[in-house]
């Protein structure tokens, strides 16, 4: 098969040998550990803000940075999970139920060394299903026409808002909002001149790293500003015992079943766009403390080795089940994703059949690199958990304006254009105005990365079909596609329906 | 099923269903391929914005409760949040990126941060030394310098 090539696979094997490749890649696991620790910011804020960066260097290098970034900061998460009872990212939450109980037992390293090999390993088992998937999804997509992705378009827009739950309404507002964006500047096609006012800067529309890097990051540090004092609650760290790191290492292998299943929990839930890390590590949880013998249940939540091991390999796993859907068809399972899409796109690679067919050596650069990046995170999380808990206490004033300076002068730096700072600083307010409404944001950065795809999409159905959109109807995947959204939506009615019911009857 | 004005987040929904008027109202003047994902995108953001406005999506706060006030901060400390970050671009857009970085870095941990002189001083030379270096160096950018010397207006 063309996609499993093994002269390919072993090129992009010896690229990320190279001392440049290596270097990008030990770097970025180093930016994503730190940011992964840090709650509040953990892998988009690092990611959004790596974009400038990456656009020096060539797409090769800049998925690897990435993939370095991405790999490292769900492991990293789990040390101040177990040891300030504080998660780094919101899917380290479900290590916190038995992972911080057992440091208070003086185990915290079993525990970390325990976390960080259950990543290790988690991540490796949802690469491997990335592998084995990137044959089957390179048939799926090539079958699909304009037609198809722009009903994907929209599926993405839809799933990736019904992921949020009862916010389905307020996340579909942030993702029109990000379409309206997106719509800015020149059309593609057309040429015709939309929503300039007359500004030579909105010409070429907004651009999308100025906009990603105020979205995420300087909104983020809006709110650590806001909130003041230390980026997490202050907290006693204990030593932490090396033989106790090494004893929690082989925990994950004695206990294969645990991981295994929280590996295809964790791979199975990345695969579905929108639902994110933290849906598959209580998921995990909840399936380890169901399925664990009756007698070991209530030892749940009181430092359970299983309840650490479950979480971090589906939060780890999921990592490889979410490439799937952002790879093939454009859709991305998280906002982390979502940023890393923007990178795929800024570099020229389109998501869908031509990354499938023209970029296939990227992929297997990602791939191989990704699983790097995890074991190079279990490696450092293993040997330096304690001081890497202590960067929690850093102070959010001396924090904010670090992480601003390289965010505003990362836009800068892309164009050398002042007005992309403006622009960012825009974009950061914007972004923590919807924070603070609690308004998901996850749908922007997909519907700023997916509105031009989709005008261009549309603009070639109605090539196709002469003029209508009849050949929507003509498809079986069109059909498909449009059934699933209707399902969706009818999906989030019902469940809205049954609670007004359930209000309605109790008041 | 009764219509009860969403009060929590009406100083965001407003301006966004004036946004979206406004969007349909200028979109509306473009061709018809051009004028697609405004058109489209615009009505289905003014339904749903009148949606949550009219308290039908009201539930979707009801498991936000306790962590809205937890996360609670006051309404002064992001007003200083977002004067503290203007005024940073603002010192950009005068005296250049680096200066506004070391300058910024410097007022925030001493004045703010309860920081030592020496230690805020360091700290915002050595970020303006990583980001000159970083930057101009490393990456061979040249950044921008002031409005006084580039002489944007």
């Amino acid at each position: 098969m063309e996609a499993l090539d093994l002269a390919i696979i072993g090129e992009a094997f010896f690229r990320l040998f190279e001392l440049d490749s290596l270097f990008y890649l030990v770097a970025g696991t180093l930016i994503g550990l730190v940011f992964g620790v840090l709650p509040g910011l953990g892998g988009t804020t690092a990611l959004a803000l790596m974009i400038p960066f990456s656009m020096n260097m060539d797409a090769a290098d800049a998925i690897i940075l990435m993939a370095g970034v991405m790999g490292v900061a769900p492991t990293s998460g789990a040390v101040t999970a177990i040891l300030l009872n504080t998660p780094g990212t919101a899917p380290n939450a479900a290590t916190t139920l038995d992972g911080y109980p057992l440091a208070q037992q003086g185990k915290a390293g079993f525990a970390i060394g325990a976390a960080a090999a259950a990543s290790g390993l988690g991540g490796i088992i949802g690469i491997i299903f990335l592998i084995a998937m990137v044959p089957i999804t390179r048939e799926i997509v090539l079958m699909f026409a304009p037609t198809e992705f722009l009903l994907l378009a929209v599926l993405g827009l839809v799933t990736v808002s019904l992921s949020t739950g009862k916010k389905f309404v307020k996340s579909l507002i942030v993702g029109l909002f990000g379409l309206i964006i997106a719509s800015v500047g020149y059309h593609e096609v057309t040429g015709e001149e939309r929503f300039t006012f007359g500004i030579d800067y909105l010409w070429d529309g907004f651009k999308l790293v100025p906009v990603m890097i105020g979205f995420f990051a300087v909104s983020e540090m809006i709110n650590l500003w806001a909130k003041r004092g230390s980026v997490a609650a202050s907290g006693e760290i204990e030593g932490i015992n090396l033989r106790q790191v090494l004893q929690g290492c082989l925990e994950p292998i004695k206990r294969w079943k645990v991981l295994l299943r929280g590996s295809a929990i964790g791979t199975g839930v990345g695969a579905l766009p929108g639902v994110g890390g933290t849906v598959a590590a209580f998921m995990a949880y909840t399936i380890a403390v169901t399925t664990a013998k009756p007698s070991e249940r209530d030892s749940f939540g009181k430092g359970n080795i299983v309840g650490v091991i479950a979480p971090e390999s589906a939060n780890n796993a999921k990592e490889g089940g979410a490439l799937v859907p952002t790879l093939a068809f454009g859709i991305p399972g998280s906002a982390e994703m979502a940023v890393f899409l923007s990178v795929l796109v800024l570099h020229g690679m389109v998501p869908g059949p031509t990354i499938m067919t023209e970029s296939l050596d990227i992929i297997w650069i990602l791939i191989i690199a990704a699983a790097a990046s995890g074991v190079i995170a279990s490696i450092i999380t293993i040997s330096a958990a304690s001081s890497i808990a202590k960067l929690t206490f850093v102070d959010s004033r001396t924090l904010v304006p670090i992480v601003l300076a390289f965010a505003m002068i990362g836009s800068y730096s892309l164009d050398n254009e002042i007005y992309d700072v403006f622009t960012t600083l825009g974009f950061g307010f914007i972004g923590f105005i919807f924070m603070r409404f609690g308004f998901p944001r996850i749908a922007f950065p997909l519907a700023i990365v997916l509105g031009p795809l989709m005008e261009t999409s549309y603009f070639q159905t109605l090539r196709i079909g002469d003029g209508t959109l009849s050949i929507l109807f003509d498809r079986p995947q069109s059909i498909i596609i449009m059934l699933l959204i209707v399902g969706c939506i009818a999906y989030y009615l019902k469940g809205f329906l049954t609670e007004a019911d359930t209000r309605k009857t109790s008041a | 099923m009764k219509i009860k004005v969403d009060t929590d987040n009406v100083w965001l929904l407003v301006p966004l269903t004036a946004f979206s008027i406004g969007t349909l109202y200028v979109g509306s003047s473009y061709g018809p391929v051009s004028s697609f994902i405004p058109f489209w995108a615009s009505i289905f953001m003014f339904v749903t914005c009148l949606f949550v406005l009219a308290g039908f999506d009201k539930q979707a706060d009801c498991d936000d409760v306790e962590k809205t006030k937890a996360d609670q901060m006051s309404s002064r400390n992001v007003l200083s949040a977002a004067g503290w970050i203007s005024a940073f671009v603002v010192m950009a857009y005068l005296i250049g990126l680096i200066p506004a970085a070391v300058a910024y870095a410097f007022l925030s941990m001493y004045f703010f941060g309860g920081k030592k002189f020496p230690i805020a001083a360091g700290t915002s030379v050595v970020l303006g030394l990583i980001l000159f270096g970083l930057f101009e160096f490393i990456l061979e950018k040249e950044l921008y310098k002031g409005v006084f010397i580039e002489g944007y207006f």
